[in-house]
């Protein structure tokens, strides 16, 4: 199967985002209510979301089957991996001489 | 596929219990999880691993593979691991995995990828799934990164050894990261691969320092090219080019050469700075140090009451 490419800048409507998530879109509420992802604007039918959050759903979702971790764990893990991704960037765009 | 003793691949001894198993598993999991650990080799680590307690911690599968080995698969389930392991020390002892295999004609019934799907499916969230994106550094020396070009490098991945050729755009730094859409882990259930970066790490140089863009040169002048003033060669990541020391420069002082530096696509390159050190012949001739003398003699220069 392909995906188009989309650019990281586009927001998607809830469907849209859990389709591209291969989710249904009650557990993409579910990840919104447990504050594990959060919409760009709005509520309820109305959320749009960011093609940015895609790649931390998939994450979140390859943890949570591979790892069992529960929801809790979850929004900790992925958002401490964040933030080491953030350090190492920094790190690497500024070496020790 | 042949993946090595499920007891290895964990860590633990074949006695081991239930709770050894499981706490190693956990362990190892987290650590090759390819969520957590970005370098190539997680992936295949992480699938070995869960195959391997995916066995073991199934007490019926687990003393199935004791007695059959690896080939355990392919043994029909109505074959009672304990009455063949009797029959076996019967004939003659054969005991151990990678022992019997002579069970060919059965279809594998549950080959690598079945195992996979069952596991990554299960949580009621299947659906195609992309595979986590991976990283690994690639070393350069300064001057094939200001170059670019096509570098060869190899990777060992879930299906054995990866080549690829890279076309490593000119004037690479420090911490870039190359994207190399898709050679990432692989998905699940269909799901595209994720995306494999390589992120730029300049090897250290004897001759250049490389700050963001800017490369930093060190240029040795002699001493009354430095009193006198100068045009002499420096070297860049690009081979000689021609710097100005203007009269009176002391050592220390930066030279810039705009544009000399790292190139940038389509934009601005950075800057050469090549700084100036004062070199002195370490014997001086006769006839040179006649001169020093009478220099000595004649200048009231004094370098450290400099205003």
């Amino acid at each position: 199967m392909s995906v188009p490419a989309i650019r990281h800048t586009t927001v998607l409507r809830l469907e849209v985002f859990a389709a591209r998530c291969s989710l249904h879109p009650d557990l993409v509420r579910r990840f919104v209510s447990l504050g594990l992802i959060e919409p760009v604007e709005g509520a309820g039918q109305e959320m749009v979301f960011s093609a940015t959050q895609i790649g931390r759903v998939d994450r979140m979702v390859r943890l949570r089957s591979d790892l069992g971790l529960n929801y809790n764990a979850l929004g900790l893990v992925v958002d401490l991996l964040e933030r080491v991704e953030q350090l190492e960037a920094t790190a690497r765009s500024h070496p020790q001489e | 596929m042949g993946t090595g003793d499920y007891y290895e691949t964990l860590g633990v001894a074949r006695s081991a219990d239930s709770d050894t198993i499981q706490r190693e598993y956990r362990k190892l999991a987290r650590k090759w999880h390819p969520d957590v650990n970005k370098s190539p080799e997680a992936e295949e680590k992480f699938k070995q691993i869960s195959e391997a307690y995916d066995v073991l911690s199934n007490p019926d599968l687990r003393s199935r593979y004791d007695t059959f080995g690896e080939d355990f698969r392919k043994v029909p389930d109505d074959v009672d691991p304990a009455a063949w392991a009797a029959a076996q020390r019967g004939r003659r002892s054969r005991p151990g995995p990678g022992g019997p295999s002579g069970f060919g004609g059965y279809p594998d019934p549950s080959s690598m990828d079945d195992l996979f799907g069952n596991l990554f499916g299960g949580g009621g969230q299947s659906g195609p799934r992309p595979g986590p994106d991976q990283e690994v550094e690639i070393e350069l020396s300064i001057r094939d990164a200001y170059r670019g070009g096509k570098h060869k490098i190899s990777l060992t991945g879930s299906a054995g050894p990866r080549n690829y050729t890279v076309n490593v755009p000119a004037g690479v730094i420090e911490g870039q990261r190359i994207r190399l859409a898709g050679q990432g882990a692989p998905g699940r259930q269909g799901g595209p691969a994720g995306d494999l970066y390589l992120i730029v790490h300049l090897r250290l140089d004897r001759t250049f320092k490389v700050k963001g863009r800017t490369v930093i040169v060190e240029l040795p002048v002699a001493p009354w090219e430095a009193v006198l003033g100068a045009t002499v060669a420096v070297e860049t990541p690009d081979g000689d080019a021609k710097v100005k020391v203007p009269p009176g420069t002391s050592s220390g002082k930066v030279l810039r050469l705009r544009g000399l530096g790292m190139p940038r696509a389509g934009g601005t390159p950075g800057d050469l700075h090549a700084v100036v050190k004062i070199v002195v012949p370490s014997e001086a001739t006769e006839r040179e140090e006649e001169l020093f003398e009478e220099l000595a003699a004649t200048s009231n220069f004094n370098p450290r009451s400099a205003k």
